[in-house]
């Protein structure tokens, strides 16, 4: 069979004699396979057995594995923008202390989260460190709240935004953003700046979208994609770990912010429980909770993904959603079947 | 010369032999050789069968069309040789040896194949008959650096690129005439390769997660590659505000692909963009600073410190998209891609598909091609029979064809419909009788998830990457430690490890298990690892400054330096000697390490503290003889010498 192979090689290389830096070649005609090819189902149980490659014994982990994702595709452009504008003077928010903490107000919008700076007033313009968070429609909250009232002074860059349920539908939902200082004196907000306008759904009902403009002296603005959906626990984001809860912040509900700048991209992603879509189904009809309990594993918990990217002039976004294998699938079917109605 | 020539002739062992010489075929003749070109053209006329993917990619496997039959052409390296599958009669047509290890394969625009032959420094031209069923002829070979792997055709089919993974190189060849055009140094393993639209040529590496960028256009020939970092930083609520800072490497980058972007209102066909798609993991070796508590990098805090990744890249402005690995669990996914290998894309509408054929868990994954990380969108993954090697996709049928390197079979994977049905096609797979005897070890050392051999998942493949290494140095409760080569530098080498602690390869097996968090492993199936790691294949043997590595070898022996009383010949004295250690050392002696294939390992010292071996020759405090002291010329020439080890 070598020598076959070489007298073949000789002859195409068309050269006298055997040359010792081309190929050599043999050939091995393949007879018809009998029976018919195996049809197997997708798991393959047995591999065709190799010479000494037989299947290994073994303890493989029994640890869950990533769940299947199903994804919709949203355009980024699309979606519905709203421009930073002048301050609203009726926007605002208080707090007022409790014997065991401190009791939260905002106008205008019911379900809102207000994020306080440690550091300076608005008008510092440089990044601050996060002082406190707390968000209406229940008793969510992290940082220290500073004491404040007679005797304090001081202001410190404070933002809040949230929505209402006064125009919630499944389609969309009326979104208020503000961006002002948190006067120590009074214990009260008061925007310089703010947003206001309509987000629209990407999961009808569960997850909503709002581009945030902001117009530059160039006449070039900026934008981000906020997106507003129920609490999320385990929130990672792409964002600077620095400045986290400029990327998210989590209470009553999760708000996702991705700045939109050509040739970057920005994702999150989070778990969502059943007492996480219990409590936004109580949001939605206005039902208070003095608290929130959730004991779910988290890890039976379903995985929503959101990402955005600005490639060239496309800008696309996508949004997964994966059920770990649970027991009990029933409390994300509303959720599950909102979004197969949108992929 | 007669008699090389004659004794190639006769054992095939050519493409072993590492040659400078230009690419051309030598004539023995009685006083001095006849040196003739051999022409690259195809030899005979009439259609042949054309390449299915537009993608102008090298793959393990090629598909191609002949008429109405779907032909896989197959790189099967264990058995040296390529075989042509009729896919829709499933079943294999004919088995062309050829003159090494086939890794990828391309069908070029007139029908030939090229073949990168990676345990030398050829290419292979082959040009298939009229019958798919006759045996393919090989028509010429061409020399370029060592270990070619990754082949890409630049959009007018006009160039032909070939990654070196030893050679680290990108070589451009005219694809017509085969001639070399021009030579690129590359960092180090370049793998996957594809050109895109504008002539632009991209590299995916196998490790420290960058990607390079080459120009192809005319007059480029100067300028040097670009690099894109891919590092990642992790995102967990779970992990602390100093950790999640930290830059992430990465590793196992053996495949690139792209997708196109759909097209978005007002957009242009012109201006379609495409991503860059860069399956990898995702590493964190741990903060060199601190001495851990736990072998092998940081404990899980929500983030693995091995975790699948896609980096995304714009290739447009040259950036990644993907910066982050995201982690939303408390315990670490089981089953993950953590030796991806090989993908292909499924343009399939609007919702294009990744797969990724991976080897320790044998599976392909479909993942969602348009996502940030397509990792975090799986839609379904597939079992396919043990070391998925290459992996090809038929648009028109919906089918991707997967090749199995450990068992030898092509599957079929039917990718429209819910119920998706595979079928697999064994080959006629020959592998050498000392790989057969080697081939459950070698199972056994890409297995990932197997919690006899870790705790976390990870595979012996993980760090020693096909048996060599992964440029990272690791910390442990003993210090930081460098991942030491394997292949080709164990055999009579002993002892083991870096506090060389163990008398057998064996012993260092068990006792890196134990430290792994794994189980442990029963006595025969350590041997079987030892079998397969004394046969894992050593890279194509380097090609030197003949002159300089002479002197250096000089420099190297001679009693001034020192250099050769412990590292006996290159190889090691079986001692260990106290070095200058760190703060983070447990110890200050460690083992004499063998040389062999040491300059393309670096990092080097037990913690990896040099990042070259000239930063090694010159640094007085290294305790490596007294080469800082010698004139540059004789540092390079020991350099030279160490390189030709």
């Amino acid at each position: 069979m070598k020598l076959r192979g070489v007298c073949l090689l000789a002859a195409m290389a068309a050269v006298a004699g055997c040359a010792a830096h081309a190929p050599r070649v043999v050939s091995t005609p393949i007879p018809p396979p009998t029976p018919a090819p195996v049809v197997v189902p997708a798991v393959v149980a047995d591999p065709p057995s190799a010479p000494g490659a037989g299947p290994l014994e073994g303890s493989l982990a029994t640890g869950e594995a990533r769940p299947a994702a199903q994804t919709l595709r949203f355009d980024v452009d699309a979606l519905p923008v709203a421009t930073w504008g002048a301050a609203w003077h009726g926007a605002g928010f208080t707090l007022h202390p409790l014997k065991d903490g401190w009791r939260l107000w905002v106008r205008t919008t019911i379900f809102a989260e207000v994020i306080v700076a440690a550091g300076g007033p608005s008008s510092d313009k440089g990044p601050s460190p996060v002082g406190f968070s707390a968000f209406t429609g229940g008793s969510f909250g992290e940082g220290s709240v500073p004491a404040c009232g007679p005797g304090s002074s001081g202001k410190r860059l404070a933002v809040w935004d949230g929505f209402g349920p006064a125009g919630w539908t499944d389609d969309g939902i009326d979104v208020e953003m503000e961006e002002g200082d948190y006067d120590l004196a009074t214990c009260s907000g008061t925007p310089v700046r703010s947003l206001r306008g309509r987000a629209s759904a990407l999961v009808p009902g569960y997850v909503y979208a709002v581009r945030a403009r902001e117009e530059g002296e160039d006449g070039n603005g900026k934008e981000s994609l906020v997106v507003f959906l129920p609490r999320g626990a385990l929130v990672a984001t792409a964002a600077d770990p620095m400045t986290p809860l400029q990327a998210s912040n989590t209470g009553a509900f999760t708000r996702l912010t991705f700045p939109l700048a050509r040739g970057t991209a920005g994702s999150a992603s989070l778990r969502l429980s059943p007492a996480s879509l219990a409590l936004w189904a109580d949001l939605r009809q206005m039902r208070g909770r003095g608290g929130f309990a959730d004991t779910s594993a988290l890890g039976e918990n379903l995985l929503l993904g959101v990402d955005v990217a600005w490639q060239g002039d496309a800008r696309l976004g996508s949004l997964s959603l994966a059920v770990p294998k649970v027991k009990d699938r029933k409390a994300y079917s509303g959720l599950l079947a909102a979004a197969k109605r949108v992929m | 010369m007669r008699r090389v020539v004659i004794a190639c002739l006769f054992i095939g062992a050519c493409a072993r032999v590492p040659s400078a010489r230009a690419p051309r075929t030598v004539v023995a003749g009685p006083e001095s050789p006849v040196v003739i070109p051999v022409s690259c053209a195809r030899r005979t006329h009439g259609p042949r069968p054309a390449a299915v993917s537009t993608a102008r990619q090298g793959s393990a496997v090629a598909l191609a069309r002949a008429g109405d039959r779907l032909l896989a052409y197959v790189a099967d390296a264990d058995s040296r040789s390529v075989h042509t599958v009729d896919i829709d009669q499933g079943r294999e047509l004919v088995r062309t040896r050829v003159d090494g290890e086939p890794r990828q394969l391309l069908v070029l625009p007139d029908g030939r194949l090229v073949a990168s032959l990676s345990d030398g420094t050829h290419l292979a031209v082959l040009e298939p008959g009229d019958d798919p069923a006759t045996a393919l002829t090989p028509i010429c070979q061409r020399d370029v650096p060592a270990e070619p792997w990754g082949l890409a055709l630049s959009a007018d089919d006009a160039k032909l690129v070939v990654t070196s993974a030893w050679g680290s190189a990108l070589t451009v060849l005219d694809a017509a005439t085969m001639d070399v055009k021009r030579v690129v140094p590359l960092p180090r393993d370049p793998r996957g390769v594809l050109v895109d639209d504008a002539g632009t040529a991209f590299v995916g590496h196998l490790v420290g997660a960058k990607m390079s960028v080459v120009d192809l256009g005319e007059g480029q020939g100067s300028d040097a590659p670009a690099t894109i970092d891919l590092g990642a930083r992790k995102s967990t609520p779970l992990a602390q505000l100093g950790d999640r800072l930290a830059e992430r490497t990465g590793s196992q980058g053996y495949a690139l692909v792209s997708v196109a972007l759909p097209a978005m209102a007002g957009a242009t066909e012109a201006s379609e963009p495409r991503r860059l798609l860069f399956p990898m993991v995702s590493v964190d070796p741990g903060d060199p600073e601190r001495r851990s508590s736990v072998y092998y990098g940081p404990p899980f805090d929500g983030v693995a410190k091995q975790i699948p990744m896609v980096s995304v890249v714009d290739p447009e402005r040259r950036q990644p998209l993907s910066k982050y690995v995201l982690g939303t669990t408390e315990k670490a996914y089981a089953r993950e891609c953590l030796l991806p290998r090989a993908a292909a894309v499924r343009a399939h509408g609007k919702t294009p598909s990744l797969l990724v054929a991976c080897f320790g868990i044998d599976a392909v994954l479909e993942l969602d091609a348009l996502t940030v990380d397509p990792f975090r969108a799986e839609r379904r993954r597939f079992a396919v029979p043990p070391g998925p090697e290459g992996i090809a996709v038929d648009e028109a049928s919906g089918r991707a064809v997967v090749f199995s390197q450990f068992a030898g079979a092509l599957t079929v994977l039917g990718l429209d419909g819910a119920a998706a049905a595979a079928r697999t096609i064994p080959l006629d797979y020959h592998p050498a009788p000392a790989l057969a005897a080697a081939a459950r070890g070698r199972m056994l050392f890409y297995r990932t998830d197997d919690t006899r051999v870790s705790g976390d998942g990870v595979a012996c493949s993980s760090c020693h990457i096909d048996g060599r290494e992964d440029g990272l140095t690791w910390t442990t409760p003993m210090g930081p430690r460098q991942t030491p080569m394997l292949a080709g530098r164990l055999d009579g080498t002993g002892p083991y490890g870096w506090e060389g602690d163990r008398a057998s390869v064996g012993a260092y097996i068990a006792n890196t298990v134990e430290r792994l968090g794994g189980k442990g492993l029963q006595a025969q199936e350590i041997d079987e690892l030892t079998a397969f790691l004394l046969f894992a294949r050593a890279p194509p043997q380097p090609t030197s400054d003949a002159a300089l590595a002479s002197r250096g070898r000089e420099l190297f022996e001679g009693s001034a330096q020192g250099c050769g009383g412990c590292h006996v010949g290159g190889a090691t004295d079986a001692k260990v000697h106290g070095i200058s250690a760190t703060a983070q050392d447990i110890q200050t002696s460690f083992d004499t390490p063998a040389l062999q294939f040491i300059g393309g390992t670096a990092p080097y010292f037990h913690d990896g503290r040099y990042p070259t071996l000239e930063a090694l020759l010159a640094d007085p405090g290294s305790s490596m003889g007294h080469s800082a002291s010698l004139p540059e010329g004789d540092r390079a020439a020991l350099a030279a010498y160490l390189r030709s080890l």
